[in-house]
């Protein structure tokens, strides 16, 4: 098997998350099996929780607020990319809103970008999730920056068949491939 | 007190982990069997509803821990019993497995997800029918040695299936894949 050379990127959160938790965790089994690895992503719940090695990590200092520490990782994320993708083979990206930039800048570098899918929700479901009016507007600006952005994605790997089934539904149809999750 | 069985979740509090279930579980359960407590550990957007709730009805048979530690979440899982999830919707349910490692017995809703990343290993109860859930709950701690060999199994299962190693693997071939698929 060819070893790669992968840039991970991932928003953190004030929460801990079962899609970010395989993210880390899937980065991490792709260093342990030997291809090089580094991950972009920013402070917050998983600071102390999670640990990648083999992989290297990158963590952006961000204000812990809503809607201010999006605003901060992207702005930093601006600068950082620019000097990492070209190093890399491929880009894998978790759901999530950094997926649109994530995919300029591969495009604009001209690299692959793949993103890892934990879970498919629609939009009608997802704001029937939504506890508030200002949880609503949110969810509508995540599931935009989530979804239609994959239709320029080169594939998806995801942790189980059902959530690729979901996508499927929903119109999106690319290279996939279902990887599981690490559990210990 | 700290002889009760404990029936635990990890879970983020928010709507489509159904924390309201949850609490109405615990209370058919504690109706029938009062030595047990239940602890559900994570945070989310539901925090102050749910704890609203359970002060409201005086459950004090239910904690709400909120975001705990590596460390504190192998105490949990080292103390229950019985681990249950009360969601409706995962794209993979990391923390069953995790529970299986343990050697839990797991109990959730009938969903397809949970056969496809599990097998048969979890007992399944019909959608949000709380009266089977706390049946099998009660059933749960009433007669382990039911459900010991079934656990054991699970935990091979996902020792099998989920190990670092065998997600690196599964996750570097669906890349490369996808890199030729684009390169061909």
């Amino acid at each position: 098997m060819n070893k790669l050379s992968i840039l991970g990127v991932t928003e953190d959160t004030m929460f801990v998350a079962g899609g970010r938790l395989a993210f880390f965790q899937l980065m991490r089994s792709l260093s342990f099996v030997g291809n090089f690895v580094i991950v972009v992503t920013n402070t917050g719940a998983s600071s102390a929780q999670v640990n990648i090695t083999p992989a290297r990590m990158v963590r952006l200092s961000v204000p812990q607020k809503r809607f201010v520490a999006p605003a901060f990782f992207i702005l930093k994320l601006f600068t950082l990319l620019p000097k990492l993708i070209p190093l890399t083979q491929v880009v894998l990206v978790n759901s999530g809103y950094t997926l649109p930039i994530v995919v300029v800048f591969a495009k604009v570098f001209r690299k692959k970008v793949v993103v890892l899918q934990h879970d498919a929700l629609s939009l009608e479901y997802s704001l029937r999730l939504a506890t508030s009016r200002s949880r609503k507007l949110t969810t509508i600006i995540r599931w935009i920056s989530l979804y239609p952005p994959l239709k320029l994605v080169d594939g998806i790997i995801s942790v189980s068949n059902e959530t690729l089934k979901k996508l499927k539904a929903m119109g999106f149809e690319k290279p996939s491939f279902v990887v599981g999750n690490v559990v210990e | 007190m700290s002889n009760d069985f404990v029936v635990l979740t990890i879970s983020r509090l928010e709507p489509n982990k159904r924390p309201f279930d949850f609490l109405k579980i615990a209370t058919l359960v504690k109706e029938r069997e009062k030595s047990v407590r239940f602890i559900w550990a994570g945070d989310g957007t539901l925090r102050q509803s749910v704890l609203k709730v359970v002060k409201e009805k005086g459950l004090e048979y239910v904690e709400f821990v909120g975001k705990v530690s590596n460390s504190q979440k192998e105490e949990l899982l080292r103390k229950a019993r019985v681990y249950i999830s009360t969601s409706e919707s995962e794209g993979f349910s990391l923390t069953v497995g995790e529970a299986f490692l343990r050697g839990l017995p797991v109990i959730v809703y009938d969903l397809p997800i949970y056969k496809e990343v599990y097998d048969d290993y979890p007992i399944t109860v019909k959608r949000f029918d709380l009266n089977e859930f706390a049946n099998k709950i009660l059933e749960v701690l009433e007669h382990p040695e039911r459900f010991q060999e079934r656990v054991e199994k699970a935990k091979r299962f996902v020792q099998n299936n989920y190990s670092v190693k065998a997600i690196g693997e599964r996750a570097t071939r669906a890349i490369s894949a996808i890199l030729d698929v684009k390169n061909a």
